[in-house]
């Protein structure tokens, strides 16, 4: 050890902090250094008063708590920084692996129908009356809620029995079209028969995009008949065809050259029959009562001319004719029809005024079901729709047959 | 006295009580006469040789030495101040060192505890660590595991700075400073 090493180790001369060896060479030295021994002169004094237990404890209080306890310190410890820089990097490369993973491409479900449990559809409508008996007194909104709750019954009924509503989103070249603006109440339209067979549960049904577009290949009537929402405007400014069906086709052609759309959908004709028993609206295939006096309601999907004949034996009778606005009923006189068993009524709406016979309709009929797509009935709600595929149909014939006991 | 002595042990021990008068003259110098100062050192010696006569290695004896002369100045210093003597002590008159506490001890101890404390408030952590340390009775090289420094003379440099920097906040003496 030498001097200056000596030199340093005079701190421990006063607080007995020197082992043998160390105050060995220290004291060796002192005998030899005076300035040696007068530093450690001068330490005595010290050395003197930490050989006082109490002093020394006095002084260690005033040193404070032990260093390595505190919360500061333990954050200073290099472990604790280490497992900090530890944990920031974990958190960046899970970060970095997550946003460099590339998920699997999967066909979405897409929800094209939801069928609701009868107690879901009936709970909002029905709760109300039977909470609120003050709102039930109130005579005139007790029919109209009664017939939307009638209504819903209905919807729930044909969810029930496996029927759902498919809105005609692949096949149909316009998207599917809104509700009519104002329909007359009781007058909706009918359902499309199913062609899958759905669980009547209150979840949505979920099919790929893939199987139902094969399944919607064929055109549905109620697409037909609403197709022609979209095209309004184009009718608009199709001006009046009063001339023939050549010349109506001719400026339908001339119109679709114009638009450089290919017309298929928006150019379809269709009629919602039914018929009035008083004031009640049933479907056309209700057995009536022999004599019964009823009423055909009409309603047109585009504007036009109705024209209804009727049949009785070998006899032809026109019973109504006039012009139709589009969706807005168009009803009729009541029938003539005495007696009972099948009676026979033709339906025909045309794009253009014309001059014919009942005879010439029901050839008509003959000749257009060819280009019937579809007949539409659904007895709760009254209806039934024909529509006709076509590029440019200039008119829809449908023929009726009533039932009368 | 001491010279006649023969023996192995004997002449070390006065080889180094010879080393330690001349220490010890010269430290008493500084504080008191230089005939004092001679007095002072005999006194020690004579001390050291009636009562302490067992003692022969240098750690042993100097501490002793060093105790025994602090006190005896210390005594002096008191009698000349009550006496009004400050150049001449009288060698009857030199007490023995009186190890057990005593009222201007106490009170001396006491003011030297107030400023150790203030200057220990001044010191760094690590000061204050080390110094904690080795009021724990802790050696240096315990020191130096307990505080992870990579060498003893580690040690030894932060407690040169750490005692200098103390010695300084007490006002560079142990003890206040004398009158």
């Amino acid at each position: 050890m030498n001097r200056e090493e000596i030199q340093k180790i005079l701190g421990g001369y006063a607080t007995g902090t020197l082992t043998p060896e160390e105050r060995q060479a220290l004291f060796a030295a002192a005998l030899d250094d005076q300035d040696l021994f007068d530093a450690l002169g001068r330490e005595q004094s010290l050395r003197d008063l930490l050989r006082d237990p109490g002093a020394k404890a006095e002084l260690l209080a005033a040193l404070g708590t032990p260093k390595g306890g505190g919360f500061w310190a333990w954050l200073h410890s290099p472990l604790v920084a280490g497992l900090a820089m530890a944990c920031v990097a974990a958190v960046a490369v899970v970060s970095v692996w997550q946003g460099t993973q590339v998920k699997p491409l999967a066909p979405a479900p897409m929800i094209v129908a939801e069928l609701k449990s009868p107690e879901k559809m009936k709970a909002p409508e029905t709760k109300p009356l039977d909470a609120a008996p003050a709102l039930r007194q109130d005579a005139p909104m007790r029919p109209k809620r009664e017939s939307m709750v009638r209504r819903d019954a209905t919807d729930a009924v044909t969810a029930a029995t496996g029927k759902k509503e498919i809105a005609p989103t692949i096949n149909a070249p316009a998207p599917p079209a809104p509700p009519p603006p104002a329909p007359p109440r009781g007058a909706a339209l009918g359902t499309v028969t199913e062609t899958v067979s759905v669980e009547p549960t209150s979840q949505a049904v979920s099919v790929s995009a893939q199987p139902l577009a094969k399944e919607k290949l064929t055109p549905e009537a109620r697409a037909l008949f609403y197709g022609n929402g979209l095209a309004q405007a184009k009718n608009a400014l199709v001006p009046p065809l009063i001339g023939g069906s050549a010349g109506a086709q001719s400026a339908g052609a001339s119109m679709r050259a114009a638009t450089g759309k290919k017309d298929s959908a928006v150019s379809n004709l269709g009629v919602r029959v039914s018929i009035l028993r008083g004031d009640v609206e049933s479907a056309v295939t209700t057995l009536l009562d022999p004599g019964e006096s009823v009423r055909l309601k009409l309603t047109p999907n585009e504007d036009g001319f109705f024209y209804v004949a009727a049949r009785e034996g070998d006899v032809w009778k026109m019973l109504a004719s006039g012009p139709a606005q589009r969706l807005k009923p168009f009803e009729t006189p009541p029938l003539p029809f005495t007696g009972s068993g099948q009676k026979q009524l033709y339906v025909m709406l045309s794009r253009q005024a014309q001059t014919l016979t009942p005879q010439s309709m029901a050839g008509m009929a003959g000749l257009k079901r060819a280009n019937l797509m579809e007949t539409l009935a659904d007895q709760d709600r009254a209806m039934e729709v024909a529509a006709v595929q076509n590029s440019a149909p200039q008119q829809v014939v449908e023929p009726i047959t009533l039932t009368y006991r | 006295m001491i010279a006649t002595e023969t023996g192995g042990g004997r002449v070390e021990r006065e080889e180094i009580l010879v080393k330690l008068r001349e220490r010890i003259v010269s430290f008493a110098a500084s504080h008191l006469s230089r005939d004092a100062a001679e007095d002072l050192a005999q006194e020690v010696l004579m001390l050291l040789h009636e009562k302490y006569a067992h003692l022969e290695r240098p750690e042993d004896l100097l501490p002793l030495s060093l105790q025994i002369v602090r006190f005896k100045i210390m005594s002096q210093r008191r009698k000349s101040v009550r006496r009004g003597e400050y150049t001449q002590v009288s060698i009857g008159d030199i007490q023995l060192p009186d190890l057990n506490a005593n009222p201007a001890d106490y009170v001396e101890r006491k003011q030297m505890m107030e400023q150790l404390t203030k200057a220990i408030a001044g010191l760094g952590d690590r000061c204050r660590q080390l110094l904690r340390l080795k009021l724990q009775g802790k050696t240096f090289p315990e020191i130096q595991k307990i505080m992870g420094a990579a060498a003893i003379n580690t040690i030894y440099t932060w407690d040169h700075r750490c005692r200098k920097n103390l010695l300084d906040a007490m006002g560079g003496d142990w003890e206040r400073p004398k009158r």
